[in-house]
């Protein structure tokens, strides 16, 4: 558990003082809204975890220099889900059962996700789950206290499959390379049942599973090579992508096989002009920093310039992942709470109800089962002159409610009921 | 089939070279000192981190050329000589003949400090230089692409230490020595060897080889947070289907896993990521000390 912020607490202190001064605001009135949030602060997937962490760190301290939410200042706790479910869910419980946070903000991990939601639902506190893209977790319950900002697994690939069927229609054979664990078996799972029932000709003609965390990819490489798919699907992420792709375009496996992923943004920039040219690649969300339509869009420069400032690199979907959660409870609050103590954790829960965002984090509304809808960019890769590593060009942003499964209906069951009539609602540039 | 066999068995050569080059370490820091030392993976990642760095800034000042290869071999010195003496000075001399999990806990200490040291210097971002892999090109085999650096100079270099520890041990003075301390211990003491100085080569030496791994290593891949944590527990698998303390058997069981692994992968990959585990299990049901492994006897 960490506590951090000496900035914050000054915040919180100048506010408290100027507090004391003002006529109608009690001394309880200022005390802070306090947020438990939860992401990796250490191992691998730190390099997702700690830019989010960062991110967040940033928006409260907008926010408290802007004067707080309603004079309230926001104080952030993290906790580091690198120590485990079982410990992640101790913290989370430990922190709300001895009153120490008003809300949660849970979960890079889907892992942590499916193991801490069951427990603030028990516990009636208000969470936003604002990475996890897991489908099974309102599949298998309904809640009452748990949201999800974050766009989530079966859209993504949805998204993806789409995109490459309208821009590649000659494919005929693909294999699918993902971590052996619920996030790469999930979008694996989600992609092959899009392809297989919007193309059913299409041949899988390999599924590899390499364990999370691999050093050396050189054995699947050559498989993959000998093989020599039209297409090599991947949701690897992080030192994993990196390790891949770098293996991969030194052996040349891209020269036969064209890469598709629906989470690849978060590499490009780390890959430079390692990356594959023509690669379909996904945001994991509708918000990429060098989209020319966000250029216009109030708030947003500021915030690419900031994160660059804190994390040394555009901000990729973990920063707008994190971004949208701390807005789905700065909008909430500004919005329509009175700011009393009693009113918080219950002005939180009804506005998250009917929440949309449109903002420099992208556009998203929770619907009915507290899910997000929300459009999913692809786009293709290519050199620029103006950055040093691959961009994505024919860009196309695919509608929320076109991707998304029904509320209700079991995702992969909807995945299997999907119409070639859909194909016919995309449009997209031919791949090169 | 005959094309699947060859690429299986290559890929696992390679990856086996470098799985050695780590295990062989541990195994030397175990026989010798009977220290299972859990921050040997942080050394690999330390060794990795370094030779990644220092290659990029040589890169940038004087540009890619032959002394890259050097760069890896003075990184993997410039963090396993100093941080081996470090901890063994400081730490490990400290708890020599005690309790088995004292020494994994004191062990495990360090290699959570080391892991936050690295993550303080190097970041979270994934940190890679491959320079010494890209100038060398790829060979053609059967019409597969392969890295020269992966195919031809891992597997050279983890012969070459193979046959320098068996040179060194069989054939000098500092190595006979430690050879005598393996041997008997007490014997070696009564005679005057002295067992502090040669526990302090050996751990140096242990640290330095997983230094070197990880610096040979870096060219292929990217480095990330928690890299020290996973070689360990392959380094491990090695080690102990080896029997503890054997650095020729290490080679050995390295190159069955390596291709135990290429093969699931090539011919059934659903059990690629737990084939490590599969054939120490096999081995260790068969031979309970290890391939190579003896039990010892305890004189009353």
């Amino acid at each position: 558990m960490n506590t951090l912020k000496w900035k914050q607490a000054t915040a919180g202190l100048a506010m408290a003082s100027l507090a004391a001064f003002l006529p109608g605001i009690s001394a309880a009135d200022t005390q802070p809204i306090r947020i438990g949030v939860s992401t990796y602060m250490s191992g691998a997937g730190a390099v997702f975890g700690v830019p989010a962490q960062q991110t967040a760190e940033y928006l409260v301290e907008q926010i408290n220099l802007a004067g707080g939410i309603k004079g309230s200042p926001i104080e952030l706790t993290f906790l580091d889900e690198n120590r485990g479910v079982n410990t992640t869910v101790v913290e989370v419980r430990s922190l709300v059962e001895s009153k120490k946070v008003d809300a949660m903000i849970v979960g890079l991990s889907s892992s942590i996700c499916l193991a801490v939601a069951p427990v603030v639902e028990d516990l009636k506190m208000p969470t936003m789950l604002w990475d996890c893209g897991t489908e099974r977790l309102f599949e298998e319950r309904k809640y009452d206290y748990v949201y999800r900002t974050a766009d989530w697994t079966p859209p993504n690939n949805l998204a993806v499959a789409l995109y490459m069927l309208k821009s590649m229609p000659e494919v005929k054979t693909v294999a699918g390379i993902n971590q052996d664990y619920a996030f790469g078996r999930d979008n694996w799972a989600a992609f092959k049942q899009s392809i297989q029932t919007l193309r059913p000709d299409i041949e899988i003609v390999a599924e590899l599973f390499p364990k999370l965390g691999t050093a050396d990819f050189s054995t699947e490489i050559s498989k993959l090579s000998a093989l020599r798919p039209d297409v090599v699907f991947t949701s690897l992420w992080g030192g994993d992508m990196n390790t891949f792709i770098r293996q991969s375009s030194s052996r040349a496996l891209f020269r036969s096989s064209t890469l598709v992923s629906p989470n690849g943004e978060s590499s490009l920039q780390q890959l430079g002009k390692s990356f594959p040219e023509n690669a379909i690649i996904g945001m994991r969300g509708d918000s990429w920093a060098l989209d020319p339509k966000m250029t216009e869009v109030p708030g947003h420069q500021a915030f690419i310039e900031a994160i660059k400032e804190r994390t040394g690199g555009y901000p990729s979907f973990p920063s707008y992942h994190m971004a949208q959660a701390i807005r789905s409870i700065q909008v909430t609050l500004e919005e329509s709470w009175d700011g009393s103590r009693e009113t918080l954790q219950k002005e939180l829960l009804a506005g998250w109800k009917d929440l949309s965002l449109d903002d420099f984090t992208g556009e998203l509304a929770l619907r009915e089962d507290n899910q997000s809808v929300e459009g999913q960019l692809v786009g293709v890769t290519g050199k620029s002159d103006a950055h040093d590593f691959m961009v994505l060009n024919n860009l196309v942003l695919l509608p929320g409610d076109l991707i998304t499964p029904p509320v209700g209906v079991k995702a992969q069951d909807w995945l299997k009921t999907l119409s070639t009539e859909m194909l016919e609602k995309v449009t997209v540039p031919t791949h090169n | 089939m005959l094309q699947t066999f060859l690429l299986a068995t290559l890929d696992g050569v390679a990856q086996a070279s470098v799985s050695f080059m780590v295990a062989v370490g541990l195994s030397l820091v175990f026989g010798i000192m009977r220290i299972l030392n859990i921050a040997h993976g942080s050394l690999y990642a330390l060794g990795g981190y370094t030779a990644a760095a220092a290659g990029l800034w040589v890169s940038a000042t004087w540009g890619d050329g032959p002394w890259l290869y050097l760069v890896l071999v003075l990184s993997a010195l410039f963090v396993g000589v100093p941080l081996g003496a470090l901890i063994e000075r400081v730490m490990l001399r400290r708890i020599y003949g005690q309790d088995h999990t004292l020494q994994l806990l004191i062990t495990f200490g360090i290699f959570m400090i080391l892991e936050d040291i690295q993550k303080l210097i190097f970041g979270v971002e994934p940190y890679f230089n491959d320079a010494p892999l890209a100038m060398l090109g790829v060979v053609e085999v059967a019409g597969i692409y392969y890295t020269t650096y992966q195919l031809v100079v891992l597997p050279l270099a983890a012969l070459a230490t193979m046959l320098s520890l068996a040179w060194f041990f069989n054939r000098t003075r500092k190595g006979k020595l430690i050879t005598a301390v393996i041997e008997d211990f007490e014997t070696a003491s009564v005679m005057g060897v002295n067992a502090q100085s040669v526990y302090f080569w050996t751990f140096v030496l242990g640290t330095t080889l997983a230094a070197l791994g990880g610096a040979l290593a870096s060219p292929t891949t990217s480095l990330v947070p928690g890299t020290g944590a996973g070689t360990i527990v392959l380094s491990f698998a090695i080690v102990a289907s080896a029997g503890l303390g054997h650095f020729q058997g290490a080679a050995v069981t390295a190159l069955l896993i390596g291709l135990a692994q290429a093969f699931s992968v090539h011919f059934y990959s659903n059990i690629a990521a737990v084939m490590p585990y599969l054939v120490m299990t096999l081995i260790l049901i068969v031979k309970p000390y290890g391939l190579f492994g003896k039990p010892e006897v305890i004189r009353i």
